[in-house]
């Protein structure tokens, strides 16, 4: 059959070591850790907030129709209340990934 | 078909381009490799997935197969046209996923065109397939650090993208070949 072939030449194998030796490079240097995301949160008159999400905390945020309180707890941010009448963003509960 | 009639009639046999191929044996080939990587899409899309951003890249299998055997510029119309059709399809067209995907689509098969004009050999199809899932993976990072979260989350995920495209441009690399080789396109 085919036993005296290699699936990969040399050059397949030298681009797959370099690629594996700079992913380590890289790992090494920091990359692929996290540093500690944060939840960015703005608000009328240009408020902005950067809440570290390793940190628990209440953040109140003012608004054309009022103060929407939003908590940071266990690594997520969610909004607690808010003047809105549906409050679909308190009812959102916690936050999911983007699909 | 129209050429094909009127070069019968004129006497003439169907010119063949650059590939050896007429123009309608040509467009045929390209309609099947748009239907293979469709296909090849949404069986990847009901495959589960533990992280939204670690594809196989299955569709690429006949980008390469149409890269080796049609040419740059055929394998680019079948990527273009894969993402505009699997987004239609599932209603992505024109979001952040839908530009996510063309652009890596589309370094990807330049990337692998440049490699396969100026390295294949020594490069084999599995490593002209590694250096389109890198470019692939790279262009979708520099499209994510540019428009959607800067530049630091896209280079924490640096490492892990590098690694994802080792392997999975490797396997679809190699299911590429066996697929040349039992067409009898390729020879190793």
């Amino acid at each position: 059959m085919a036993g005296d072939r290699t699936l990969l030449t040399f050059a397949d194998r030298l681009v797959l070591y370099v690629l594996v030796g700079a992913a380590l490079v890289l790992f090494t240097m920091g990359g692929g850790q996290g540093d500690g995301a944060t939840v960015r949160i703005t608000g009328d008159g240009g408020f902005e907030y950067l809440a570290p999400l390793g940190s628990d905390t209440i953040v109140e945020v003012k608004g054309p129709l009022g103060t929407t309180v939003v908590g940071v707890a266990d690594g997520e941010a969610r909004v607690l209340s808010s003047p809105c009448p549906h409050e679909l963003c308190v009812k959102t509960g916690r936050p999911r990934p983007m699909r | 078909m129209g050429d094909t009639a009127n070069t019968k009639a004129a006497g003439r046999a169907p010119e063949r381009g650059s590939t050896g191929h007429t123009a309608a044996g040509r467009v045929a080939r390209l309609g099947m490799l748009l239907g293979v990587a469709l296909a090849l899409y949404a069986v990847e899309s009901a495959l589960p997935s533990p992280f939204p951003f670690l594809r196989i890249g299955l569709a690429n299998i006949a980008t390469l197969i149409a890269l080796i055997t049609l040419g740059l510029a055929d394998a680019l119309a079948i990527t273009v046209l894969r993402v505009i059709v699997a987004s239609l399809v599932v209603g992505t067209f024109l979001g952040p996923g839908f530009g996510l995907a063309m652009a890596g689509g589309v370094a990807g098969v330049v990337g692998m065109g440049l490699a396969a004009r100026l390295a294949l050999p020594p490069l084999s199809v599995v490593g002209v397939s590694v250096v389109g899932a890198v470019l692939h993976n790279l262009a979708q990072l520099g499209v994510l650090s540019g428009f959607y979260t800067g530049p630091g989350p896209a280079l924490r995920l640096l490492p892990v993208a590098l690694l994802v495209s080792a392997a999975t441009g490797l396997a679809t690399g190699l299911i590429a070949l066996f697929a040349l080789e039992k067409l009898g396109l390729v020879r190793r």
